[in-house]
């Protein structure tokens, strides 16, 4: 993997590597309601998965990331850059690329049309250069065939890969990326990680754990508007260790049971006595904090 | 050669309110024009509703579906906007002269006041916006800037006083929402 070091504000004559993403205390209200609190993280370089259930606050951080929202307090660090200063904001912005979890497009553009005036807006002035990178970014996502075709005659996935695509323009030193798999079939998928590998500094949203134990280096679990498990994806397996069994019927003193397709039934929480216990997947330790958190 | 931005933008706004403004006034214009509807000129009772049609049609013409996507990029959402209402207010001027033109003659307050109607738009769609971090482009806050300027002119008839009697405060609204909603 390709990684650049990330240099913040320096004393003259000091390098200090920054990560590339880093929050301190950071809390985000609507109304009464806390989406975000008290998040403090540091990511990269690398892909940093964020995982979580619906509503927990996953967008809201990665919207904090991508400088499109400011938290109401705490610190933010992006590049080593101050997001709440205006001119450090749009340094960011430059090396920024940004997937929300709903893009909208603009249904009588094509792919290459949109993505150029994304290209535009990011500052790639350069007519020529530009369309060149964004012909590389719709080739890297898969597009080349259908750049050219108006984007409301095209699939759900590939409207997705659009958007992606845009992310990508230039390269960018932090890639802020909410739930990239959506709609993605599983060729695309592979593509997908094979991107994210090569990506500097990744923070993702997904509720897919296979991504994450595939191309993710660390996770973060986020409840409620908190982190409840900072760590590698191996980490948060090895939290239900010993607390995974298998046996022929259901458990009631499980926090949740269910069938597998080899038709026995599997079970995270306190094993009983004698219980026939089982390596802990990802999925395992990811259910067993989420339910732990919720009692 | 025009800035890279023009034609994308051309291409991105919404162009349809304005246009079915423009063509019911075109369907009306042409019994006023035979004298059917009144005098020698389009009625007096129309300019505040002209007026505030063409202002709602302009700042509908702001609805940017792909504003989520575009919410991170370097040029930001007020330069995009601006983008847009450098076409917008020219084209809506275009028809709005026109209709004065059926009338008496263009006059330059008469302009300015479906700017100020504009700028009042552009405030209330800015206001609603809120700190969310929901963009201006998008439906909600963009609703309640369209209703603006159409409110703006019922109240001014309700009240008794002309539509546009006010036109500097209002231009005064916009221009200090701006300056507050500049991130939104
Ligand atoms: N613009 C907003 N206005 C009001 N409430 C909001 C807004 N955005 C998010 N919320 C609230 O903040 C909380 C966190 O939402 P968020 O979208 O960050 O969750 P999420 O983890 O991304 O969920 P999902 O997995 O469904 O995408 C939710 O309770 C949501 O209702
Ligand atoms: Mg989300």
């Amino acid at each position: 993997m390709t990684s650049r070091p990330v240099t913040g504000p320096t004393v003259p004559g000091v390098v200090t590597a920054a990560p590339p993403l880093s929050f301190a205390g950071v809390t985000r209200s609507f109304g009464r309601s806390r989406a975000v609190d008290a998040v403090s993280l540091t990511a990269g370089p690398g892909v940093v998965g964020l995982l979580g259930p619906n509503g927990a606050g996953k967008s809201t951080l990665l919207r904090i990331a991508a400088t499109v929202l400011a938290p109401d307090r705490g610190e933010v660090r992006l590049l080593g850059l101050d997001p709440s200063r205006p001119d450090e904001r749009l340094e960011v912005r430059r090396r920024l690329g940004y997937l929300p979890q709903a893009p909208g497009l603009y249904p009588g553009f094509t792919p290459f049309d949109l993505v150029d005036y994304v290209a535009v807006l990011k500052e790639h002035t350069h007519a020529a250069r530009r369309r060149e990178e964004v012909r590389r970014v719709l080739v890297s996502v898969g597009l080349e065939d259908d750049m050219h075709r108006k984007i409301r005659r095209l699939s759900g996935g590939t409207r997705q890969r659009v958007a992606l695509a845009a992310a990508l323009l230039g390269d960018p030193d932090l890639l802020v990326l909410d739930e990239p798999a959506t709609g993605l079939d599983p060729e695309q998928r592979l593509r997908l990680r094979s991107l994210l590998s090569q990506a500097r500094t990744v923070v993702m949203a997904t509720h897919h754990i296979a991504e994450v134990s595939s191309v993710c280096h660390e996770v973060h679990v986020v409840l409620g508007g908190r982190v409840h498990f900072s760590g590698p994806p191996a980490g948060l397996a090895a939290l239900a260790a010993g607390r995974v069994w298998e046996d022929d019927r259901p458990d009631p003193r499980a926090v949740h049971s269910w069938l597998t397709p080899a038709g026995t039934h599997r079970h995270v929480g306190e094993p009983p006595a004698g219980a026939a216990l089982v390596a802990p997947t990802l999925d395992d330790g990811y259910l067993l904090l989420t339910a732990e958190a919720r009692r | 050669m025009s800035p890279a931005w023009v034609l994308p933008t051309v291409r991105a706004t919404s162009w349809w309110p304005l246009a079915v403004v423009a063509c019911c006034l075109a369907v009306v214009a042409v019994p006023l024009h035979a004298g059917a509807l009144g005098a020698d000129g389009p009625a007096d009772d129309l300019l505040g509703p002209v007026a505030a049609a063409l202002a709602a049609a302009a700042v509908a013409g702001l609805r940017d579906p792909a504003a989520a996507l575009l919410a991170a990029v370097p040029a930001p959402a007020p330069t995009r906007r601006t983008h847009r209402l450098v076409l917008l207010v020219p084209a809506a001027l275009v028809v709005w002269s026109a209709w004065l033109a059926l009338g008496d003659d263009v006059r330059p307050p008469d302009l300015l006041a479906l700017v100020a109607l504009v700028a009042l738009g552009l405030a209330g769609a800015l206001a609603a916006a809120g700190r969310g971090g929901a963009p201006v482009g998008a439906s909600a806050a963009l609703a309640v800037g369209t209703a603006a300027p159409v409110v703006w002119v019922l109240a001014s008839r309700a009240g008794g006083h002309g539509w546009d009697a006010h036109v500097g405060a209002l231009l005064v609204v916009g221009a200090t929402a701006l300056v507050l909603g500049r991130d939104r």
